[in-house]
């Protein structure tokens, strides 16, 4: 077991339930819009210290990177160097995606370069859990197939997943187990066997 | 020749310093470039506090200098909010997000401005004496003793800045990044836009209002080659440059006077970083200024 997360608080609403998440296991977190995904995601990221107890924790969500200065990818990751949890092989492969605009300052990327370009800068840090919420968003079908593969490798370097993900079914099927969540009074997070 | 006091010389140095910083901090922790002092209300804010003793002085003949009034009247607003907040002070703090903040700023800057211009008015029909010189900063006036109190605050800034640039360097490149590198942001942006207003109102209550240059300042130094792409040397060595800059263009505003009529440098500083930053937007094709 890596890390259990049980009955804890987002903004004032409770969440009952427990999350279990493992090494080399991707865990999916299912519900409708609006039931507190995102919110869980955030309330993990912001109190990953309580709830991870020192382990490093990536996260990739639907925000941009929009720095204000010109940075390009290349110069981010010389700077990011001191930073860097371990050398994950499957960098590589991202360095190989994003060949084309790595010079390109961040801010002047579409929206799906600039998608890549966050994963390959939390794939570049490395860590121990990669929270990915919506992750496709934005990305091609070369780069969702690219995704596919970087999760398989990710499991394979023993790291643990969390998704959620709305509209890509082939990524949920490297998925171990998903949770439901719900919003009632409180969010209830509830282990299903809708396993893809 | 007359040469020009190093007091002042220094003096403008700092102002310089602390109104780009200022304005960097607000760019950063609001992610907008547009963002500055004057954009956020803070220029208003610190007008204020002038306004207030002006009124006092003038409707209470309290005998003593505005400068002076009006730097303790914001001195005790700080002390009153940052050591004694009320409950209910802190619980609207603590729920403050960055952007309901910048709505306020902007409100407030407005009402400001509206209050300003009655009173001016009202001043004007009365035959008072009004404060009309805030709007352009100008150095023409300063005491020896104020050089102690902006090096002192230099010091607390470099402090803030060694505990804080790599925290704010993270914040650069987005929220959820900056938190998973272990950043409070709430903490870090609401520090940092409290410094922001502390130094604007620093500035202002004592030398008067430089208009926007806490937004074109950081434009103009992020284009260069050494800050372009390192946010943390912006933070930590760009308010150099720019010191640099207003204290030069304040001595050619002392050396070279119209008519005897010494022009304030927050005004020259204003066209000349205007017309500046157009050209360099221009040049680069309006990409992100």
């Amino acid at each position: 077991m890596l890390i259990e997360l049980e009955n804890f608080t987002i903004n004032n609403i409770d969440v009952s339930g427990s999350l279990l998440l493992e090494g080399g296991e991707m865990t999916l977190l299912e519900g409708e819009n609006g039931v507190g995904k995102t919110s869980i995601f955030h309330e993990l990221n912001l109190n990953h210290k309580k709830y991870f107890k020192g382990r490093v924790v990536r996260i990739i969500d639907q925000m941009r990177l929009s720095p204000l200065n010109e940075i390009s990818f290349r110069e981010l990751i010389l700077q990011m160097n001191e930073y860097r949890y371990e050398e994950l092989d499957c960098f590589s492969d991202c360095m190989e995606r994003i060949e084309k605009f790595q010079d390109t300052p961040i801010n002047q990327l579409s929206g799906g370069q600039n998608q890549m370009v966050k994963i390959a800068l939390n794939i570049y840090l490395s860590g121990d859990v990669f929270l990915f919420d919506e992750p496709l968003q934005f990305l091609d079908k070369e780069n969702k197939i690219f995704f596919r593969s970087l999760v398989a490798k990710l499991l394979g370097s023993n790291k643990s997943i969390c998704l959620v993900e709305h509209n890509d079914d082939s990524v949920k099927k490297l998925a171990s187990k998903s949770y439901q969540v719900t919003l009632g009074d409180f969010i209830q997070v509830r282990s299903s066997n809708g396993v893809y | 020749m007359e040469y020009i006091d190093l007091t002042r010389f220094l003096l403008a140095f700092f102002c310089g310093y602390f109104i780009c910083l200022s304005g960097t901090l607000t760019q950063l922790i609001s992610n907008n470039p547009l963002a500055s002092p004057s954009t956020l209300g803070m220029d208003g804010f610190a007008v204020l506090f002038v306004i207030i003793s002006q009124l006092i002085i003038t409707f209470f003949g309290v005998e003593t200098d505005l400068i002076g009034l009006s730097m303790r009247f914001f001195l005790l607003f700080f002390v009153l909010l940052i050591i004694f907040p009320s409950k209910k002070t802190r619980e609207v703090w603590d729920t403050l997000e960055i952007r309901n903040i910048i709505i306020l700023g902007i409100t407030f800057n407005l009402f400001v401005g509206a209050v300003f211009t009655i009173l001016q008015f009202l001043f004007l029909a009365y035959n008072f004496e009004f404060p009309t010189g805030l709007w352009f900063g100008s150095l023409k006036i300063y005491t020896d003793s104020a050089i102690y109190i902006f090096a002192l605050l230099f010091v607390f800034v470099k402090f803030f800045l060694f505990t804080q640039s790599q925290k704010l360097q993270f914040l650069n490149l987005g929220r959820s990044f900056a938190t998973s590198m272990g950043v409070d942001i709430v903490k870090t942006q609401k520090r940092a836009l409290l410094l922001s207003l502390f130094l604007t109102g620093f500035v202002i209550n004592f030398f008067g209002v430089f208009s926007f240059l806490g937004l074109i300042l950081p434009h103009i130094l992020r284009r260069l080659k050494w800050f372009r792409i390192d946010m943390r040397k912006e933070i930590m060595y760009a308010p150099y440059l720019a010191g640099a800059l207003i204290a030069l263009l304040d001595w050619a505003c002392y050396y070279f006077t119209i008519n005897g009529a010494e022009l304030p440098v927050g005004m020259v500083s204003g066209i000349l970083g205007s017309f500046l930053l157009i050209g360099l937007s221009i040049k680069s094709g309006f990409r992100r200024a």
